[in-house]
């Protein structure tokens, strides 16, 4: 099976290309802050650890969202 | 199940001298968790009883040698319980090993002493020079020593006088050179050397050494070489000796570890010149095992009296689990201690977090893979047992979901030629035509990575509406948890505006959503009503707070698509891995084969190490963030019994 790939089935594919892209950068920026901070709080307390990775995993959701996004614009090409 | 252990908070007052019995029952008991006494002016706090500070004296001596031994995976040896003794024995050890230590360093001094003097007397014999040289003379000097450029030096030094013996050799990489000459020559000589990078060598006392070098250079080497022989016997029976011995002070620590906590008891305790009283909370179904003992050990003579728990205290907390829910406990301690009015969650992690797990992960080859790799782990690692058997948990749900989704390491079909094959031996599978291809599919429930649902015009995979469905009942039964133990702590009227609400809420944005797409025949301002009761109910049970968390709950829910994301990404990885990069390799042949096996183990390697580490930090996260945020506090504090062991 090789779809026809037309100009707007590109311009789909990046788009999705650029939803799941994006939100993976946004996600992983937002996570070196969180984790820079939570490897501090570690070192002066180590119970903290499982709040710390809980934390730090919070802005994952952004990823997933962006996942999801990706495949519902996908999609649209059936 | 869901509540705590209930405790008794208990006060024990008794004369001065049941103070060392009281504590020596408690102790052995390990039913109470002691509150400290803070000094008032009434009550100051007590003293030390026993040897108190022999105790702690003999504990600091026996960690310092311990630690000075450097022995690892040590063997705690049971120590007779006389402190004398030990004592005694501790006493022993640190002299032997204090022997053995002067020993060491007199061997090493020696050495190293002796071979500064072969060092020189290697100088002597490589300028061909003797010992004797280097006594005082009254007309000459002698000059030996290093110097970095040698060119040119003895024909300008003959410029100077011709009355002069003049010596170089290389020896350890160095140039040495020495120079005899007249006294009167003396600055005239030193300005040249120095000029050539001289530098003198600082003999030591070889009146022991006359003559010829050489053959005290063989004699020394023999001896050093003795010497040699002797420390790394003396090294040697240093280490036997601290491995014979640390079995012994990691047992005396042990044992006056304890004995240092009952004698430092009473510094926690509320003490008169001649009475005692301590305060702690025992749970309550030991409480009468505790006051039997305590009142038939010490003949009645001491009282004790149940206090009433006002709402200020901090209750210790015990959880009480079925032994299959226990595991789960460590994702509490991992988080944070229920409170004492509220309901432990362990048994919902129980039931959802290996369900959301195996959801996730979903393929029968890596749940029996991962089986293994934590069975592996739970015999080699006892102090990560809960979380291994909670994850042993997770790999069961994982095969289930395997079958569900009918997934084999990554693999949904098998080609024609393996699907007639494996049909032989009863192995259910069907025939399909997939673009034009024949091949035979595993017997599935559902298809993860391709089965499709539509929903409102729109064609989703149907994990993902899975998901949001999981969550929209997962958050809801937060909800409802987070109901009942507002009913608990703040009454029914705060619980039903707080929580309840959000019901409210979830109708409302239902009929506005529902009336909008025009499936049901009510006006869209019913929806909006609804929408608005629900605020309101929120403004007076949480406040605006409330109200600015009201887009949260949508988003929670949204949230738990991750448990269909998580797994297409994860089976995807494993279909690249299968299709994309082996199987070219495969029908290629011949050595390709070995490539290809190569590939498979690496990547599946890889794929079921981010298996673990994804559903795994995603499903906790889920019950952390989205779900215990509806109904969980938390804040407790563990209950410690005074007597327990503690690792060392």
């Amino acid at each position: 099976m090789v779809a026809e790939i037309t100009t707007g089935v590109g311009y789909v594919a990046l788009a999705a290309a650029l939803a799941f892209g994006l939100s993976a950068i946004a996600s992983a920026i937002a996570e070196k802050a969180i984790g820079t901070a939570a490897v501090g709080a570690l070192a002066e307390k180590e119970e903290l650890f499982g709040k710390g990775l809980i934390l730090t995993v919070i802005p994952e959701t952004l990823v997933i969202f962006g996942l999801v996004v990706a495949i519902l614009i996908l999609g649209l090409v059936g | 199940m869901l509540k705590t252990q209930r405790m008794t908070k208990i006060k024990i007052i008794g004369a001065q001298e049941q103070l060392p019995l009281t504590v020596e029952i408690i102790h052995k008991l390990k039913l109470m968790h002691l509150l400290d006494h803070t000094k008032t002016e009434e009550l100051d706090i007590g003293n030390p009883i026993g040897e108190s500070e022999r105790i702690s004296g003999l504990l600091v001596k026996s960690k310092s040698l311990l630690s000075s031994f450097g022995v690892s995976d040590i063997k705690k040896e049971n120590v007779s319980e006389d402190i004398t003794e030990i004592e005694n024995k501790i006493k022993k050890i640190a002299e032997e090993s204090k022997e053995s230590d002067n020993l060491i360093f007199k061997l090493n001094d020696n050495i190293s002493k002796k071979k500064i003097i072969l060092d020189q007397l290697n100088i002597l014999k490589y300028l061909n020079f003797d010992s004797d040289i280097l006594k005082p003379y009254n007309y000459l000097d002698v000059f030996i020593g290093t110097v970095t450029k040698n060119e040119g030096l003895e024909s300008a030094l003959s410029k100077i006088t011709h009355k002069l013996s003049f010596a170089s050799s290389v020896y350890a990489d160095k140039c040495f050179v020495g120079v005899l000459a007249p006294k009167k020559h003396y600055n005239k000589i030193f300005t040249l050397l120095q000029q050539h990078g001289f530098n003198m060598v600082e003999f030591s006392d070889l009146s022991e050494h006359k003559g010829n070098p050489k053959e005290h250079i063989h004699k020394l080497s023999i001896s050093i070489d003795l010497l040699e022989k002797d420390l790394s016997h003396a090294k040697e029976q240093q280490k036997e000796f601290a491995v014979e011995n640390a079995g012994f002070l990691a047992g005396a620590i042990f044992y006056l570890t304890k004995e240092a906590e009952k004698s430092q008891a009473p510094l926690r305790f509320a003490e008169t010149k001649y009475a005692f009283i301590i305060e702690g909370w025992v749970s309550s179904k030991e409480y009468n095992l505790l006051k039997k003992e305590l009142e038939k050990k010490t003949n009645h003579r001491v009282h004790i009296e149940i206090l009433p728990i006002s709402e200020t205290d901090k209750i210790p907390i015990v959880m009480k689990n079925m032994f299959f829910v226990k595991p789960f406990e460590f994702f509490m301690h991992l988080y944070t201690l229920p409170t004492y009015k509220e309901m432990d969650p362990s048994f919902f992690l129980f039931v959802t977090f290996p369900f959301f797990f195996g959801l996730m992960l979903g393929d029968v080859g890596y749940g029996f893979l991962t089986l293994i790799l934590f069975s592996l782990l739970w015999w080699k690692m006892p102090k990560a047992r809960n979380l291994l058997t909670a994850m042993m948990l997770c790999s069961v749900l994982t095969i289930f979901f395997g079958f569900v989704f009918g997934e084999y390491m990554g693999f949904e079909s098998v080609s024609e030629h393996t699907g007639e094959f494996l049909m032989q031996y009863g192995i259910p599978l069907h025939q399909e035509t997939i673009h034009g291809e024949v091949v035979y599919s595993f017997p599935r429930l559902m298809n993860r990575l391709h089965g499709e649902v539509n929903v409102l015009g729109n064609t989703l995979p149907t994990v993902l509406i899975i998901g949001v469905l999981l969550g929209f009942l997962h958050v809801n039964l937060g909800l409802f948890l987070g109901f009942i133990n507002e009913v608990v702590s703040h009454g029914f009227k705060h619980a039903f505006f707080a929580k309840i609400s959000w019901y409210v809420l979830e109708l409302g944005v239902a009929l506005v959503a529902l009336s909008g797409l025009g499936m049901i025949p009510f006006h869209i301002g019913i929806g909006l009503a609804v929408i608005g009761i629900a605020a309101i109910m929120l403004f007076i049970g949480e406040g605006v707070q409330g109200l600015v968390e009201i887009p949260a709950i949508f988003t929670n829910i949204l949230s738990y698509l991750r448990l269909g994301a998580v797994g297409l990404a994860s089976v995807g990885l494993a279909v690249v891995v299968n299709e994309k990069l082996a199987l070219p390799f495969m029908e290629r042949g011949g050595v390709y084969i070995v490539v290809a096996i190569l590939i498979l183990i690496l990547g599946h390697a890889v794929n079921i190490a981010l298996g673990i580490i994804g559903p795994f930090l995603h499903s906790l996260r889920l019950h952390y963030v989205e779900f215990f945020s509806k109904f969980y506090k938390g804040g407790g504090i563990p209950f410690v019994a005074f007597g327990e062991d503690k690792e060392t």
